[in-house]
């Protein structure tokens, strides 16, 4: 059971990203996605530093694709979201919808 | 596009991307995001913009990865800094609420010390735009100025070259990688408010290409340029552009007609270029199958680019090498003559010229001292009056540097608001040296005040602080500031005296040497401007009338025109004579070697030549001292000559060169002497005269019909007759400027020099600022010598002294002092007085009347700076000194 109570707002949208993106889920498309849904232009430093720290905590891994086009020979990390993400994301959500919930009355 | 090893040529920045690698994590993650900037470059396009978005991206992206490692490990480095600038926020603070309360002495201060920093920031900036920053061309010392010289000629001497022999070099050369050749040319621009005269440069096609330098926009000249048959085309100056085109790019590929010929813009060369003058366009110069054989005519000049690794010397001999074997084949033409060349920076900043420059900021920095000295005797009178409060703070446990730091904080803040004040002073002090003496400061269209300066004034301005502030806590009189309670009221300690006195006899002295300085210049001006230069300038007009060959491609509407002109003005009513030549006056001219047939001549120099009409000696005021002047038929008839005085004795000695036959150089045709003129010192009043042969005007041996410039003796005012002779003008062709409208005597002032003019002015200016901050300076410290002897004075007063007495007393302390300054003032002046003796005329650096004269100046202003405060010695109550203190 990760000990993390809740992840944070822009990690929970990346890797709701990376689940939407699929195979696609490279850096540059996750970004493009990010900025659609923000409604900001994310910055490629914070999205970086956030992938390393999400694969870093186990909640995100890649695999790595050598013969990208259009990269002069550099390779391309197609990013996942690892099991336990899957379990993470799932527990944020039901902390999130838990307090959500017992707030009905406000929102109505 | 891919490239030859299957890789891809849209890659983003190098040098960027490498820096980049060196920050990201290692291995793959980093790989992987230098991948996807890549990938996002390619998208983008490449372009200098995508080149800048990827740079800026790169920056970014690295502060990321290094911001939270940076901010570990300068955590303790910002504490250290943060506790040191509140220690000086506090000091700064108690500085400003201290100067507050003495305003007199922060503004003498600001202005003094502003007024020193100011002129010595402006200097540099000179000195800096014009001698010290690199020259915008890369690899610089690669470029050599070549051409011609006299085997004779000192070595360095580079004259002009004739079309055969420079393409010969060209030729024959292995030292360069390439040459070129240039010179300056006029032409009448058209335009929408008709035809104005530019300055341009006619060019080979590989003119830039050796400076190294690139196109603003569009191109610069290539080799299908000069071609036989192709369209004429011109590079724009930067300015030009802008000025007639508004930098706009659809200028590239448009006409404009030069001299009536269409010629298609093809570039604007970048603003970087530096040579003597700039031009205002450059075009390619085509070789004519008659120049290409021509060796006497010399109206070019060379540039060149040296192979990497060869030296100025390697790059001379391999010229005269060549040139060597060209005088073997064609002696007539070059014998005794070799090629020249030097370094294209040593050429372009001569070394009279960064000698002068050195010697102007040299007497800068000398003002900027007397400045610190008078700021630093203010500061020390300021202290010892606060000798109570340094007691008490260092009674409270402050130690020597506390109270170093308050002093030096002080005197920072002090030096700082006056560096401010100095850049404003410098900021208008160089435009005013550009504006006025632009023509003698080399590269002066790049002299400003940039980044370089205010570096530099903010540098000058902190060492003055500092040293302002630290002297009376390092140097004598230091013992005062650790005075206890009790003596801190006192009067000043000896050390301390002796300081303030030394102050005062370093400013003397130094103001000796600043002023001696200017007087020997204005001497020299004095001198200069006694010098009977030929010409009887009152009353002179002059101004030269083009005819554009366009309209007057016929030789005989040429000459009727300019025969018409000189009758209209001639027939105005107060204009006694008019003359014209086809030269600007007293600026040189056109020059060839002479011999007279049958006569060996031990001269082998240049004759200058001269074409002009028959009443130009009457309209100059010069005197016929042999045979007659020109008559309307010499103009069509035979080939007379007049020469002047120094030709006849350089060429005839005693003889009478009247009716003698002289044949110029290069030309198959004799002339035959009809007159000898008297001499004018065309080349300004320290140059002697030169011989000079007068051709009359469309006979001369070359048969060539240039542009006149007009002379005109008026009575009264000249000045006023200009509107009614352009009226005139331009009844006779409604489309022709009056141009370079000049009186003779500005010409002849203008023969002083602007070299000297501008070190006569400013030496004279700080000439002047040293005699009055030395002056304040004796001021301020006779003042305050009064206000310490107060209860001396009462003593003295009560014993019987009178007041005549006391007056006499503290008058002869202060010109002790002064003295003592302008004895070691004039020392050292007659030292220095031989640095200027490259600008002096008729006065010798050691001038008995002037080592007199200027201590009697400086003693004269000093009598006025010690009798004030004497008078309030004298004018002491005695029962009230008695009470003082």
């Amino acid at each position: 059971m990760p000990k993390s109570v809740l992840l944070g707002e822009f990690e929970q949208l990346v890797m709701l990203t990376i689940l939407e993106l699929d195979e696609k889920a490279y850096a540059i498309n996750l970004r493009n996605r990010l900025n659609e849904i923000a409604g900001r232009t994310v910055s490629r430093g914070a999205l970086y530093r956030t992938l390393d720290r999400l694969s870093a905590k186990g909640y995100v891994g890649w695999e790595i694709e050598t013969d990208a086009p259009d990269r002069s020979g550099h390779p391309r990390r197609n990013f996942y979201v690892s099991k336990r993400g899957v379990e993470m994301l799932r527990l944020s959500r039901e902390k999130l919808m838990g307090l959500w919930d017992g707030l009905k009355g406000v929102f109505e | 596009m891919t490239g030859p090893s299957g890789t891809n040529l849209t890659r983003p920045p190098r040098f960027v991307e490498k820096m980049l690698s060196v920050v990201l994590p290692p291995g793959a993650v980093g790989r992987s995001m230098l991948g996807d900037l890549q990938e996002e470059y390619r998208n983008r396009g490449r372009s200098p913009a995508t080149n800048l978005w990827y740079t800026l991206t790169a920056l970014r992206l690295a502060g990321a990865y290094l911001m939270p490692g940076l901010i570990r490990l300068a955590g303790p480095l910002v504490y250290t800094v943060k506790t040191t600038v509140l220690g000086w926020t506090g000091d700064v603070r108690f500085a400003l609420r201290s100067l507050k309360s003495q305003p007199t002495y922060l503004i003498a201060s600001l202005l003094i010390l502003g007024v020193g920093i100011g002129t010595a920031s402006a200097l540099f900036s000179v000195i800096y735009g014009a001698v010290l920053k690199p020259l915008p061309y890369p690899d610089a010392e690669r470029l050599t100025r070549f051409g011609e010289a006299s085997v004779e000629a000192s070595a360095g001497s580079v004259w002009s070259i004739s079309p055969a022999n420079f393409l010969d070099l060209d030729e024959g050369v292995t030292s360069f990688e390439n040459l070129a050749a240039y010179r300056y040319s006029r032409w009448a621009l058209s335009g929408s408010d008709g035809p104005r005269r530019v300055l341009g440069m006619e060019v080979t096609a590989d003119f830039f290409s050796v400076l190294g330098i690139g196109a603003e926009t569009g191109r610069l000249f290539s080799a299908s340029d000069d071609v036989d048959g192709a369209v004429p085309t011109v590079v724009l100056s930067n300015e030009l552009w802008r000025t007639e085109w508004g930098g706009a790019a659809s200028a590239i590929g448009g006409e404009i007609k030069l001299d009536g010929v269409t010629h298609v813009i093809i570039g604007v060369a970048s603003r970087d270029f530096v040579f003597p003058a700039t031009p205002e366009l450059w075009r390619t110069h085509r070789w004519t199958a008659a120049e290409r054989l021509e060796r006497q005519s010399r109206s070019f000049e060379g540039i060149g680019r040296l192979k990497a690794g060869a030296t100025q010397e390697v790059g001379l001999s391999d010229l005269k090498r060549v040139y060597g074997s060209l005088a073997e084949l064609n002696p007539e033409t070059n014998s005794n003559r070799t090629a020249g060349a030097r370094g294209f920076s040593g050429w372009l900043v001569r070394s009279s010229d960064s000698t002068r420059l050195f010697l102007l900021g040299g007497a800068a920095a000398l003002l900027l001292v007397i400045a610190c000295a008078n700021v630093m005797s203010l500061g020390l009178a300021r202290n010892h009056s606060r000798n109570l409060e340094l007691a008490v703070r260092t009674a409270l446990g402050a130690g020597r540097a506390r109270l170093a730091r308050l002093l030096v904080a002080e005197s920072l803040v002090v030096a700082l608001a006056s560096g401010a004040v100095g850049a404003l002073v410098a900021s208008s002090g160089t435009s005013l040296l550009v504006h006025r003496f632009g023509s003698s400061i080399p590269r002066s269209q790049h002299v400003s005040v940039d980044l370089v300066t205010i570096g530099f004034i903010v540098g000058l301005s902190l060492a003055i602080g500092v040293a302002v502030g630290i002297t009376p806590i390092l140097g004598p009189g230091a013992r005062d500031l650790r005075k206890n309670l009790t003596q801190a009221r006192g009067g000043m300690s000896r050390e301390k005296t002796l300081l303030f006195r030394g102050l005062v006899v370093v400013e003397v002295a130094l103001a000796v040497v600043l002023v001696s300085g200017s007087g020997l210049l204005v001497r020299s001006v004095w001198n200069l401007s006694k010098v009977d230069m030929g010409v009887d300038a009152g009353g002179v007009i002059t101004f030269s009338l083009d005819l554009p060959r366009e309209r007057y491609r016929d030789v005989g509407s040429f000459l009727r025109t300019y025969d018409a002109i000189q009758r209209e003005i001639v027939s105005l009513p107060g204009v006694l004579f008019a003359g014209a030549q086809n030269r600007t006056f007293m600026q040189g001219g056109g020059n060839t070697s002479f011999e007279v047939p049958g006569q060996t001549s031990s001269f082998s120099g240049m004759v200058e030549t001269r074409q002009i009409t028959a009443d130009l000696f009457e309209a100059l005021g010069m005197r016929m001292l042999l045979g007659r002047r020109f008559s309307e038929r010499d103009r069509f008839e035979g080939a007379p000559v007049i020469i002047n005085e120094a030709f006849a004795v350089t060429f005839f000695a005693d003889q009478s060169p009247v009716e003698r036959t002289v044949r110029p150089g290069g030309s198959q045709q004799s002339f035959s002497i009809v007159g000898v003129v008297s001499d004018i010192r065309d080349f300004g009043p320290e140059d002697p005269a030169r011989p000079t042969a007068y051709f009359a005007f469309g006979n001369g041996p070359w048969r060539s019909f240039p542009n006149l410039t007009f002379a005109v003796r008026t009575q009264g005012d000249p000045m006023s007759l200009i509107p009614t002779m352009r009226r005139r003008v331009q009844t006779i062709d409604a489309d022709l400027p009056l141009a370079n409208i000049k009186t003779m005597e500005t010409i002849v002032t203008e023969q002083l020099g602007a070299a000297r003019r501008s070190a006569f002015f400013l030496l004279n200016a700080f000439g002047l600022l040293a005699l009055m901050m030395s002056a304040a300076g004796l001021f301020s410290v006779m003042s305050y010598g009064v206000a310490q002897r107060t209860h001396e004075v009462g003593v003295r007063m009560a014993l019987g002294a009178t007041a005549g007495g006391i007056l006499t007393l503290v008058v002869k302390q202060g010109l002790a002092l002064v003295a003592l300054g302008s004895v070691v003032g004039t020392a050292v002046a007659i030292g220095l007085g031989q640095t200027l003796r490259g600008f002096l005329f008729g006065v010798s650096p050691s001038d008995p009347i002037l080592l007199v004269v200027v201590p009697l100046v400086l003693f004269s202003v000093s009598l006025g700076a010690c009798y004030l405060p004497a008078r309030r010695a004298a004018s002491i109550e005695p029962t009230q000194a008695l009470k003082h203190e």
